[in-house]
């Protein structure tokens, strides 16, 4: 093949091609070293800019944080009562305390960094893994003794609409455990072994037209899990409400949330379409949050080609990790490294094994990572996991260049878009944990992973000293590897063509 | 507790971590206004607004939804008030990191290197230079970028395409000067 042009090696760099056009050019790379200069060229390049940037930012107050949660916990709060609101009036959200779950988790130690590179994890009560049941067996992750205000249990109490929370109990592991019991290390856990635990509340869906009146004879559905949970038409102010919907917590945040103080939410996709309009899919809506019994939500349909999904992704999103609390996470990020670690394989690229003799490579999606710090400096070293639900898939440490090769992976259905072609090789999903000492954990859920294909993510750790620098006092909390994937068209058309046929 | 003031994080964390929003926030509005002194100010600003106007997020990447919100209050202000200075941008580079393993030339060389790169970024265009921190720093994806600017994310990779060889062209223009940190091969450790 040619020589590379630049433009060609940022969009390798930035893993910005299909697999075959950087399989493609890797193959060049290998026999090239004229184009091998230009990617060591334009990698020096990009970091420059990186650094130079970082760089010349003026340190940050050290009161900045503070003062930000100060003027958020200030913000009013109007729980606007739906017969009240016009479809124009815009509500603020009731994220600030109406809810009785305003969770105080008190991790019980943050001192990780006193003792200068001790472990991050369990900093609960001093209970090792293998006493929390965790290392190489069946287990689940049990419950925290911190010594949080029992926030969790306010939500079995009046919180603000009633909410039933069947089987999530704060302070017990989620019930139906054996439903969750997850073989850490050992394997990926089917969603069909799982039991789901479920959430139940009321939802009103108002739709409108773009000039914001109520639109009737609207179909509103809702879908979690590759079930149609409920499905219904707008009345004549353009409402639709049910009373009594239950929705399935993700088994990613069953896993995450399993055993902490902290609950999980409800997440749906809603659906909206009529005839004449552009369809709407809206997918990972949070339902029933932090004790809010009572899902509201408006969506304006624009006037169109029904054979066009509109607005796809568009609802109460969120950038897949920050809805988990840091308690929780740590929890079980410090579950995974310690499966790691004591893992008794000496490859550290184990995956494979994980997957059994039966699954042919091709039918493996793989993973890789490149880890950097703040300024972009490659970071060796640094454990790189592949976690499926409750189990590892695979795990391998980063080279000289902060890359870690491919780990393999089957994934995990991506619940968000189940339907009845999940079975044909819908989309799956996995999560990414990073972590090395002297950095803060770094996660990534629902990256893309599909089979016979190189899931290629970028990584940032930030250094425990930059944090320090910053005024960070809370400096072990995880952060985010972006990349939170939106469904594609695709996805979203097919699921629309199936809930609105299923609902003739 | 995650934090040291207040219960906090649980609520304003839903979102993603706060501080990762903060810190991104920061980053544009300095990037933006060049102010080191108002930039915490408009930061709290900022994630007041995006917070008080939470219903009005109505999906997608919510760190594009904040910088969407960060760049209109900042330009928004700038023309109200006309405070944006227009500060070399060269001389303001100051490395506030604390210098770890490097000998004293190696420090020299390395500030010269961020000073004339960060000169560089300052000849792009404003939105160009927002771009290229969101895509480089915070790895913002095209299509969250997009979501930024109200553009779409073929046109972002344009941008930035162009920005990137700007960048090439200015950084191979100056090796003629004798500024020994231009390219790679001089060997120098990183």
């Amino acid at each position: 093949m040619n020589h590379l042009s630049s433009d060609q090696v940022w969009a390798y760099l930035d893993n910005d091609m299909t697999s075959e056009e950087q399989t493609s050019i890797s193959n060049h790379l290998l026999t090239c070293s004229l184009c091998e200069q230009k990617v060591t060229d334009v990698k020096e390049t990009a970091r420059r800019i990186r650094k130079a940037f970082v760089l010349s930012m003026p340190p940050s107050s050290s009161t900045l944080h503070e003062q930000v949660l100060t003027s958020l916990s200030g913000l009013k709060t109007n729980k606007v009562h739906p017969e009240a609101q016009s479809p124009r009036r815009k509500r603020i959200s009731p994220i600030v305390g109406t809810s009785a779950a305003a969770v105080v988790l008190a991790v019980a130690s943050w001192s990780f960094w006193q003792g200068g590179g001790s472990k991050w994890i369990d900093g609960l009560s001093g209970r090792s893994p293998a006493q929390m049941g965790l290392v190489n067996s069946t287990a689940v992750l049990t419950s925290s003794t911190s010594n949080d205000s029992g926030a969790a249990n306010t939500r079995s109490a009046s919180s603000a609409g009633g909410i039933t929370a069947q089987e999530v109990n704060g302070n017990a592991a989620l019930t139906g455990t054996t439903n969750h019991a997850a073989n850490v290390g050992n394997g990926s856990v089917s969603l069909a072994e799982v039991g789901l635990d479920t959430l139940t509340g009321a939802s009103t869906v108002t739709v409108t037209d773009s000039a914001g009146l109520p639109v009737v004879g609207v179909h509103v559905a809702y879908v979690a899990n590759g079930r149609i949970l409920y499905s219904g038409t707008t009345d004549g102010n353009g409402r639709v409400t049910d009373n009594s919907l239950t929705v399935p917590v993700d088994n990613l945040s069953a896993a995450i949330a399993n055993g902490s103080n902290a609950t999980p939410e409800g997440d749906v996709v809603v659906l909206v379409w009529k005839t004449g309009y552009e369809p709407v899919v809206s997918y990972d809506v949070h339902v029933f949050a932090s004790g809010q019994g009572h899902y509201e939500q408006t969506i304006a349909l624009t006037r169109g080609n029904e054979q066009r999904v509109e607005e796809i992704g568009y609802g109460y999103s969120h950038d897949s990790f920050g809805r988990y609390s840091s308690g929780q996470t740590i929890n079980w990020l410090g579950a995974i490294e310690s499966s790691v670690l004591s893992s008794s394989r000496s490859s550290p690229s184990g995956g494979l094994e994980n997957l059994g003799d039966t699954v042919s490579a091709s039918q493996v999606a793989k993973v890789s990572a490149t880890v950097i710090d703040e300024i972009g400096t490659p970071v060796s070293g640094a454990h790189v996991a592949v976690v499926t639900g409750s189990s590892i898939s695979g795990w391998t440490v980063t080279d000289s260049s902060g890359a870690a090769s491919a780990i393999a992976t089957e994934g995990t259905p991506d619940w968000r878009l189940l339907g009845p072609w999940v079975l044909e090789g819908g989309p799956k999903v996995a999560a990414i944990v990073v972590w090395k000492d002297g950095y803060a954990p770094a996660v990534g859920l629902y990256q893309p992973v599909s089979a016979g294909t190189n899931r290629a993510v970028s990584v940032t750790l930030q250094s425990i000293a930059w944090r320090k620098s910053q005024g960070w006092t809370n400096l072990a909390q995880p952060s985010t590897i972006a990349g939170d994937r939106l469904p594609t068209e695709a996805d979203a058309m097919r699921l629309f063509t199936w809930v609105s046929q299923a609902s003739q | 507790m995650p934090c040291s003031v207040g219960d906090c994080t649980e609520q304003f964390c839903r979102y993603g971590c706060l501080r990762e929003h903060e810190s991104a926030i920061r980053h544009l509005v300095y990037h933006i206004t060049h102010n080191a002194n108002d930039v915490d100010d408009i930061t709290q600003e900022v994630l007041l607004k995006a917070f008080a106007s939470i219903s009005s997020y109505r999906g997608g990447s919510f760190r594009a939804y904040l910088a969407r919100i960060a760049r209109n209050h900042c330009y928004d202000m700038s023309r109200r008030k006309r405070v944006r200075k227009e500060t070399s941008l060269e001389e303001s580079v100051i490395d506030y990191l604390p210098s770890l393993d490097k000998g004293p030339l190696e420090e020299v060389l390395d500030h010269e290197s961020n000073r004339e790169m960060y000169g560089i970024l300052g000849r792009l265009g404003d939105e160009d230079r927002e771009m290229m921190l969101l895509r480089h720093v915070f790895d913002y994806s095209y299509e969250e970028i997009g979501e930024v600017f109200g553009m779409k994310a073929g046109a972002i990779r344009t941008r930035v395409s162009r920005a990137r060889q700007r960048i090439m062209g200015l950084v191979e223009g100056r090796s003629g000067n004798e500024s020994p940190v231009i390219g790679s091969g001089l060997g120098l450790p990183r």
